[in-house]
């Protein structure tokens, strides 16, 4: 009978402790953030090339007139303060296992609705930075 | 009654060494020889001669603040990939990755890594180096770099659009998980998704064709 009692125990220890629902719920919010991070990461990409696409506009054409120069460098500008947006919102982001040695339930769900809302807002940032630089890019021809 | 007992043990025989034999067959044609791995990316037609994509010029900065260029990966074949520390997905995949490929081919003194951190205002020079550090790995086999932050995006767009069938495809850095592998030419002969486990050992396969393809050519 101990002997079952033993390997019972080393069964279990091997398995590790099944997940709370409270785990469980932080899991699966860490999970939509980290899916809406997913999804703005890519961007990074594409204002690369719509910064290119301005900045070489500003090289190649001729006779821009000031307000043309403004209003580009202000697109360019508006890209690289979303890039940066992200990578400041990356490098604060706590990672879970962090969050969940030193923070409660409660606090752990307030931090990842907040940074959900803060990459949703990051991704719009990128989204209209890209398709104000692009439309003006499509002007200039 | 012998007879029909006679001429079912050579049947049975027939049988038995046929099967052996299309073992054998069909063993032989699964042995990959050494192969040539094609070179990947735009070429141009010059006078009759084929000029294939290269690398450009580059220069960056490593975890030991020592400058990296073309010339540090002279003669040799090496991996690269972008990345950043504080990318909660993708980049850790790629990282280890990149290990395997570290550690598989360690000895090898024809093959380097390349990692270049796209966060070029957060991924400082000591910040680089104690992510080589924790991952166990020295600058002169895997530089991590940093530099010029268009520098390091202009260069990613060359290697990437390199790997794409289309290179207007949107994103760009949805191919962030991507791992390339460039010759001593600065011509890129294979790419691999570094996010996927079976794409990175179909991966390491092609580079040891490579390594292969550089000794022969020393010879």
């Amino acid at each position: 009978m101990n002997r079952y009692i033993f390997f019972f125990v080393l069964f279990i220890l091997a398995c590790g402790e099944p997940m709370t629902e409270a785990q469980k719920l932080e899991d699966a919010k860490w999970e939509a953030v980290m899916a809406n991070h997913d999804v703005v990461m890519p961007m990074m990409g594409t204002t690369n090339k719509v910064r290119k696409k301005l900045k070489k506009a500003l090289k190649e054409k001729e006779n821009l007139s000031g307000e043309t120069v403004t209003k580009i460098n202000a697109l360019i500008s508006d890209l690289d303060k979303a890039d940066e947006g992200m990578m400041d919102w990356m490098n604060g982001f706590q990672q879970l296992k962090k969050l969940q040695a030193e923070k409660d339930h409660k606090a752990i769900l307030k931090y990842l609705t907040e940074q959900d809302v803060i990459i949703k807002q990051v991704g719009s940032d990128m989204t209209n930075s890209i398709k104000a630089g692009m439309d003006f890019v499509e002007s200039l021809q | 009654m012998e007879f029909t007992k006679f001429t079912t043990m050579k049947l049975s025989n027939i049988q038995s060494i046929s099967l052996l034999l299309l073992i054998g067959v069909l063993w032989s044609a699964c042995q990959e020889g050494p192969k040539t791995l094609p070179i990947l990316g735009n070429k141009d037609e010059v006078n009759g001669k084929t000029i294939y994509h290269e690398i450009p010029d580059f220069s960056f900065v490593n975890q030991d603040s020592m400058e990296v260029n073309n010339q540090t990966f002279a003669g040799k074949a090496y991996i690269s990939d972008h990345f950043f520390i504080s990318c909660p997905t993708i980049c850790p995949k790629l990282s280890k990755s990149m290990l395997r490929i570290h550690d598989k081919f360690k000895t090898d003194k024809n093959l380097l890594l390349l990692s270049h951190s796209i966060d070029t205002k957060y991924d400082t020079i000591p910040r680089l180096k104690k992510y080589a550090t924790n991952l166990g790995v020295t600058s002169d086999k895997w530089h991590f770099v940093t530099g010029e932050k268009q520098a390091i995006l202009d260069i990613a767009e060359d290697y990437f659009n390199v790997a794409l069938e289309d290179s207007d495809a949107p994103g760009g850095y949805n191919h962030s998980g991507r791992l390339i592998l460039v010759d001593k030419n600065r011509r890129i002969r294979a790419f691999c998704d570094g996010t996927d486990p079976k794409s990175v050992d179909k991966f390491m396969v092609d580079i040891q064709h490579l390594l292969v393809e550089m000794e022969t050519d020393k010879g």
